[in-house]
């Protein structure tokens, strides 16, 4: 269970402090899957990183109940030096994993071959994207957290991830944020549109991508 | 499986967190080969190794009744344990600052970067004063618990001024460039290549305010029964240890984000 209160998140520029979000407030259950649709630079991030943690609001309050995931498919922290199989061990322990467990799981989920245990800087992109969606998917949060990252890799293993994720929703939480409808409309029974700061709840993902296009063509007062 | 996740994730003080991030820091600095981090070792034993050249060449003698290599050593260790320790904790947090979303904190990666620097402190007595012994033959250690403390005393400073200068690179980058300058002139004021009974008034005076002196001082006492200060005094490395811990967790509640807007938490 997330739940935040008049949430208010400023960051500092040039011109002087921008407000990020202002006053949100938001419930999320543990089985919810909420959907968040934003231009890009409008805080989506931002409230991701509040939520896991990461940042904290300037003004208002964030109470988290229960085990919340990181976002799917960060690939921050995935060290070049290191194999794939160490750099997951290591961030296993950092996160509280059974690190075992996580290396055997990832080893069999990214599809990475022999290149498992050959140093991450001989990765390709998409090599990379792979091991950073599996470990995401080693934990067992009651909520998850996606910031644009649903799936990654190729079709094929794009199908994989999002049937495994389809998977362990049924009995977790999804708070998702991105720029795109598909996505909400294939995750997610909650919708919002974040709007100059604001959290705004939709009947539909088509609704809350309208009202982001209204805003962006200077329609919406 | 456990189930965790970064708010279920575990206290440092269990070893395997404490492990991985240690682990992870070392791997850190293997990124330029092997070699980047041999120099962690080697470059203090070259530093030795020219200062002793040093004092031959000048014809110089230590103040106490040991040998040249033995003197410059026990001068060198704690200047270099202290400006390791504040370079690597700083060092520390620029690289550990994408672990933020797995549960690593601030004060984690701090105290892994400290816990680390304390193993190779350790690591590099014993590589210094071994290779000392069997090349110029053993020196008794007058009173080893003495000289133990002297790590721990010069170990936790380093930690301490390495967790000020960590919070202040976080939250501004001029203190970033500048805390390395601000280190450099410690090399001749900390007592690498003389002791405190040799200082004359004002200097004396001057330098009883720095705190690595006096763990420079300890360690003196400790390893050899020719020396005993009277310049040493607890007081100042313990109070400026606090002072230096204290300032850190102050800036860091005041400013609470550094510069890419993480929480200093």
């Amino acid at each position: 269970m997330i739940t935040l209160t008049d949430v208010t998140r400023v960051h500092a520029s040039a011109g002087g402090p921008q407000p990020i979000l202002n006053r949100v407030c938001l419930n999320i259950g543990a089985r919810d899957r909420v959907g968040v649709i934003g231009a890009g630079n409008s805080g989506k991030s931002t409230l991701i990183r509040l939520i896991a943690g990461a940042e904290y609001p300037d003004e208002g309050q964030i109470e988290r109940t229960g085990a919340i995931g990181w976002p799917l498919g960060t690939s921050f922290g995935i060290h070049p030096d290191l194999t794939g199989a160490e750099n997951v061990r290591l961030l296993a322990a950092i996160a509280g994993l059974d690190a075992d467990h996580a290396v055997a799981f990832v080893g069999d989920f990214a599809e990475l071959g022999p290149y498992y245990h050959r140093t991450c800087v001989r990765y390709s992109p998409g090599m990379r994207a792979q091991l950073a969606f599996a470990f995401s998917l080693v934990g067992r949060p009651d909520i998850y957290l996606a910031d644009e990252i649903i799936s990654a890799g190729d079709a094929h293993f794009r199908v994989k991830c999002e049937a495994l994720l389809d998977l362990r929703l049924d009995g977790a939480g999804l708070f998702l944020v991105t720029k795109h409808t598909r996505s909400l409309e294939r995750f997610c029974s909650r919708f919002f549109a974040l709007v100059r700061g604001a959290l705004l709840e939709c009947e539909t993902a088509g609704e809350a991508a309208d009202l982001i296009s209204l805003d962006q063509s200077g329609g919406l007062a | 499986m456990r189930p965790h996740t970064p708010n279920g994730s575990p206290p440092l003080w269990l070893w395997p967190k404490l492990e991985a991030l240690m682990i992870r820091e070392v791997h850190v600095r293997f990124a330029g080969g092997a070699g980047s981090y041999v120099w962690t070792f080697a470059s203090p034993v070259l530093w030795i190794a020219l200062l002793v050249v040093s004092f031959e060449w000048l014809g110089r003698t230590p103040a106490i009744l040991v040998d040249v290599p033995s003197f410059v050593a026990s001068g060198m260790l704690p200047y270099v344990i202290f400006r390791q320790t504040v370079t690597a904790m700083g060092r520390a947090m620029s690289a550990a600052r994408n672990l933020r979303h797995l549960g690593a904190r601030f004060d984690d990666t701090l105290l892994a970067a400290g816990v680390l620097e304390l193993l190779n402190a350790c690591v590099l007595f014993a590589l210094i004063f071994s290779s000392i012994a069997l090349i110029w033959g053993p020196t008794p250690v007058d009173a080893p618990l003495t000289a133990i403390g002297a790590v721990g005393l010069v170990a936790l400073l380093g930690f301490s001024f390495g967790r000020l200068a960590a919070v202040l690179g976080q939250v501004s980058d001029a203190a970033n460039r500048a805390i390395p300058l601000a280190l450099r002139p410690l090399f001749w004021v900390s007592g690498v290549f003389f002791v405190a009974a040799e200082l004359a008034q004002p200097m004396a005076g001057w330098l009883w305010w720095n705190p690595i002196l006096h763990a420079s001082e300890l360690l003196r006492t400790g390893l050899y029964d020719s020396y005993d200060s009277r310049f040493f005094d607890l007081r100042v490395p313990l109070i400026a240890s606090l002072g230096a811990l204290a300032t850190s967790v102050g800036v860091q509640r005041a400013a609470g984000y550094n510069i890419r807007g993480q929480a200093l938490a």
